[in-house]
């Protein structure tokens, strides 16, 4: 017995060694890059859509030539938790061989992922999570395209004070904020972005609550809205709580005057889509998203790659009229680094040759209508978010001037309850 | 990774393997070790050895208390404790930003060195992580030598016989419960120390319970080497789904389902005892053949 | 005040819906003395039938009702005549994990064919509202929970008063004395689980003009449902449905009350008190 079992163990060994030890060599003729999203699991909505984003980016890059003429090849990969996505990170690159990896929807995936990836050497583009520490941590070769942190939060306080208090007459001292958050990390992370920003501006911050996405009943949360009667609900959510949200909101009277979505949920145009007419009016602080064409109109190359992009992405999502904002982040960190950032690379294999190329390139416009200015921290300085408004079911900048379209609108509600 | 896997549903099998009483909320403890190194560390330098033990004794004094109020109740009852003291605790961990940040979780500092217990490579991970293992199985080999083993099984078997017969049962319960909870709690310890990030949505997720027990059936219940078979054949098989079709999603969950149904329909004991008895055939056979 | 009262009525509402998934799972427990895992599973695909049905066909969920229950009865069927008929006699832990191997497999299922999309039946009744007195109550709930309540007695009656029901109660209490009284076990566990799974369905209709459907709604439904049966006793019917109402009042009270971070929080604490302190469940046998 306990010499079959010896053999059955040695075995076991070996055929986990082998399967670690099937290492390709490098090849000169092609690029390989690595795609990590949660493509299963709760975030499998998006993490699904950010992959086809970054396949279709791929696709058009090696269409034009690829990179420094090497074409590139992409590996995909499944990372439903951050476990499984520093197992996949491992995997990339040791038996891929990535050289720089797109990510990853989650704050806590891209940081299991980077802890991976900047041990060797390689880059982690992200465009999905906001997280502070991504970027405070010392991380040498992460470069994170999208603003960070707390600042959709801020920038929706700050809209509030400078144009939403004149529009309801009142000072914007005197303006009470209720904050509503779902509880992961995204939804933190913005709420305390906004709630230090109301702090500073010293506005009024009459109560913040944070939920489960996973809350069978939104009315415990609304009637607490509905008690503290503020005039702005500042809300971080997901899609199907956004939703769910507004339904309870509207059935217990409870709708304030201004509602202001802070990214994810509230700006994805399922959201629009679902409520229908009442969403006429509701804010959406978030990168900026599903730009009117001519924002491009100077930049050809790039003007072409966002149509290219937008009508490749919708023929594979017949249910859609816009692209989510995620899966847009998604096409251009891709894009804009292996169209932008690479070929201005010396040495594609030598990580600090990306990373220089990547700091000192600067950009005005990437495919989201920010520039690209990373900082010594591989933040993206130049990233913002803008006010967005839905309009006829339709996302309409209102902030800030240069990528406006579009007026303010319904400033209160006419749906507002008190 | 599959060291640690195996470990962690060794582990689980200590008690529930054993005792044939399902806990789906060891998560819970495999948060504790987590929590304790990564908080330990990151926020008071204090090396993730001395982490790894304050973990177990926190989770030590977390089995006594959550063990002796639920382990006297019934099976189902039990099982359905343990899902909601987990669910209890990830609460906790989300909600008490002071003490765990949050649902931002923890993010542990890149300095490499022994005593940080962090380093560029994989090999010294894999090595404790072997040893953990190791040491887990170790400590099962003996349990099913020691007069603590052969109580837990009577008391698994038959409760009230095993008291007739003058065994503390809620004694003996409650050593295998939390040395099991001790276990895991390092388990959580080493696994955070190798992510080196931990957030509560998931290291105190059912998902992570769930796949302890996965492994240990899967291997073989209440056995040794019963994880150890599972985990290295299950963990590599998910791996490897997972990586070669990333793009139809939920195809290693479907396989992993299917295979413990399978196995609990056809094999209620597990891989292990099934291989055991095909190589006990076998060698009768042989034998016989000899004999002939 | 108002609003206390009207945060106790939608926890009410919230409550019937509960107690409608659990009626099942008590039922299946109770009779076939089976711990279904998979429960939260079977709601997920009610509501995917509701749901595709709506989008080929046009039919409201509640038009197509009967569709739906004969579906989710072949279901149950199935999954009875393939497996669990092998594992009646098994040990318990043992059938709980296949069903936590069912319900994996239902939820990897539903990923791969369908996407991981939220899809939602979006109806007049969805957003519809009665207003009575200071309160307002969205007529899907109040509507789910009336016919909730309606199935549970019905049912509560159906196991007292017919041939069926009586010889159910009879396996549910002793199992080896019904067969004795010629009580064809097999065919009555069949029978309950299939009932179980009917129920299950009849509440994915009601709830899906409320809720957007994906792979993983069911457990978050599912867990609540176990804490519901044990609450009101395991097999108890009338247990289920007062487990199902009080777990609502809790969830929507502290909701209200101590803010909505603590809202699953206070009924497990109350599922591990009582547990503690009453381990046959509050309507439980002694």
């Amino acid at each position: 017995m306990k010499k079959f079992l010896s053999v059955a163990l040695a075995l076991a060994l070996i055929l986990t060694s082998l399967t670690a030890c099937t290492e390709e060599g490098s090849n000169n003729d092609v690029l390989k890059v690595g795609a990590i999203y949660p493509m299963s699991g709760t975030n499998a909505l998006l993490g699904s859509q950010c992959m086809e984003a970054v396949r279709i980016a791929v696709d058009m890059v090696n269409e034009n030539g690829g990179v420094q003429g090497r074409s590139v090849e992409l590996s995909e990969a499944d990372a439903p938790e951050p476990t499984a996505a520093a197992t996949e990170a491992n995997r990339l690159v040791d038996k891929e061989g990535v050289k720089i990896v797109f990510g990853s929807l989650a704050s806590g995936n891209a940081l299991s992922i980077a802890q991976v990836t900047d041990k060797r050497g390689v880059c982690l583009v992200e465009s999905g999570g906001i997280a502070d520490s991504l970027t405070d941590s010392g991380f040498k070769y992460v470069f994170r395209i999208l603003d960070k942190g707390g600042l959709r939060g801020s920038v929706g306080v700050d809209y509030i004070a400078e144009s939403i208090s004149p529009a309801l007459g009142k000072d914007a001292k005197d303006i009470e904020i209720a904050i509503v958050h779902e509880d992961s990390s995204y939804g933190e992370s913005v709420a305390n972005g906004a709630e230090k920003q109301i702090k500073k501006l010293g506005m009024n911050l009459v109560s913040r609550e944070h939920y489960n996405v996973s809350v069978t009943d939104m009315s415990a949360i609304v009637l607490n809205i509905k008690k503290a009667q503020p005039d702005v609900l500042l809300t971080v959510n997901y899609i199907d709580d956004a939703v769910r949200l507004v339904d309870t909101l509207k059935q217990h009277n409870a709708m304030p005057k201004v509602f202001m979505g802070c990214g994810a949920g509230t700006t994805d145009p399922k959201f629009a889509m679902t409520i229908g007419s009442d969403s006429d009016g509701f804010f959406c602080t978030d990168m900026p998203t599903n730009l009117p064409m001519d924002v491009f109109a100077g930049d050809e190359k790039l003007y072409n790659a966002v149509s290219d992009f937008r009508e490749a992405f919708l023929a594979q999502h017949k249910e859609l009229n816009a692209v989510p904002i995620a899966a847009e982040a998604a096409f251009t960190g891709a894009y804009t680094f292996m169209n932008d950032i690479l070929p201005k690379a010396g040495d594609l294999d030598d990580p600090d040759s990306i990373r220089s190329a990547a700091l000192e390139e600067k950009l005005e416009l990437t495919a989201l209508g920010f520039g690209w200015d990373l900082g010594e921290d591989g933040q993206n300085y130049a990233a913002f978010a803008n006010i967005n408004q839905w309009q006829n079911g339709k996302v309409v900048t209102v902030a800030p001037e240069k990528l406006k379209n579009g007026q303010a609108i319904n400033v209160p509600l006419p749906i507002s309850s008190y | 990774m599959t060291f640690l896997w195996t470990g962690l549903a060794a582990s689980w099998n200590f008690y529930s393997g054993y005792c044939g009483r399902l806990s789906i909320g060891h998560a819970a403890f495999l948060g504790i070790g987590a929590y304790a190194t990564a908080l330990l560390y990151a926020n008071y330098g204090i090396s993730p050895w001395i982490g790894i033990l304050v973990g177990g004794a926190l989770s030590a004094i977390v089995a006594l208390i959550i063990g002796g109020a639920t382990l006297r109740l019934q099976g189902t009852f039990f099982v359905l404790s343990t899902i909601a003291f987990a669910k209890i605790l990830e609460t906790f961990a989300i909600t008490a930003k002071g003490i765990t940040g949050g649902s931002l979780g923890v993010l542990i500092p890149y300095t490499p060195g022994f005593l940080n217990m962090t380093w560029s490579g994989k090999l010294p991970y894999a090595i404790i992580a072997w040893a953990y293992m190791i040491i887990v199985i170790a400590a099962c080999v003996k349990l099913e030598k020691s007069k603590l083993g052969y109580f837990l099984k009577a008391v698994g078997e038959n409760k009230e016989a095993a008291e007739n017969l003058g065994v503390n049962s809620s004694r003996t319960m409650l050593k295998a419960f939390l040395i099991s909870a001790v276990f895991t709690s390092f388990g959580g310890s080493i696994m955070a120390m190798y992510v080196m990030y931990i957030e509560p949505s998931f290291v105190m997720s059912m998902g992570n319970s769930v796949q302890f027990i996965l492994l240990a059936i899967a291997g073989g219940l209440g056995t040794a080497f019963g994880p150890l078979v599972g985990s290295f054949i299950l963990v590599p098989v998910t791996n490897i789904l997972r990586g070669s079709f990333p793009s139809i999603s939920g195809l290693h969950g479907l396989l992993l389902g299917l295979i413990l149904i399978v196995v609990l329909l056809y094999r209620t004991n597990g891989i292990l005892p099934a291989l055991r008895e095909f190589v006990d055939n076998q060698r009768r056979r042989a034998k016989n053949d000899i004999k002939s | 005040m108002e609003q206390v009262i009207q945060a106790l009525i939608s926890g009410i509402l919230s409550g019937g819906i509960y107690a409608l998934i659990s009626v099942g799972l008590a039922l299946i427990f109770g009779v076939v003395g089976l711990v279904n895992f998979a429960h939260g599973e079977f709601l997920m695909l009610s509501m995917y039938i509701a749901y595709w049905v709506y989008y080929f066909i046009k039919l409201e969920p509640y038009e197509s009702l009967l569709i739906n229950l004969v579906l989710m009865a072949t279901v149950g069927y199935i999954v009875y005549k393939v497996i669990m008929t092998r594992v009646l006699e098994a040990d318990h832990s043992m059938q709980m994990l296949l069903t936590l191997g069912l319900s994996m497999v239902l939820q990897n299922l539903a990923l791969m064919l369908f996407k991981a999309d939220y899809r939602n039946v979006r109806i007049d009744i969805t957003t519809d509202v009665i207003n009575i007195g200071f309160t307002n109550l969205s007529t899907a709930r109040v509507l789910a929970f009336i016919v909730a309540i309606g199935a549970s007695v019905a049912l509560y009656l159906f196991l007292q008063k017919t041939y069926t029901g009586v010889a159910m109660k009879a396996v549910a209490q002793d199992g080896k004395a019904a067969k004795l009284m010629g009580i064809n076990i097999k065919k009555i566990y069949g029978q309950a689980f299939i009932i179980g799974t009917m129920l299950v369905g009849l509440a994915g209709v009601l709830m899906s003009p409320m809720y957007s459907v994906f792979p993983t709604i069911g457990a978050n439904f599912s867990t609540l449902a176990f804490i519901v049966v044990v609450l009101g006793g395991l097999s108890s019917i009338p247990g289920a449905i007062f487990g199902g109402i009080l777990i609502g009042i809790v969830e929507s009270m502290a909701g209200y009350l101590l803010g909505p971070a603590y809202q699953q929080a206070a009924y497990f604490l109350l599922f591990i008190l009582v547990l503690i302190f009453k381990p046959s469940g509050i309507f439980g046998r002694e």
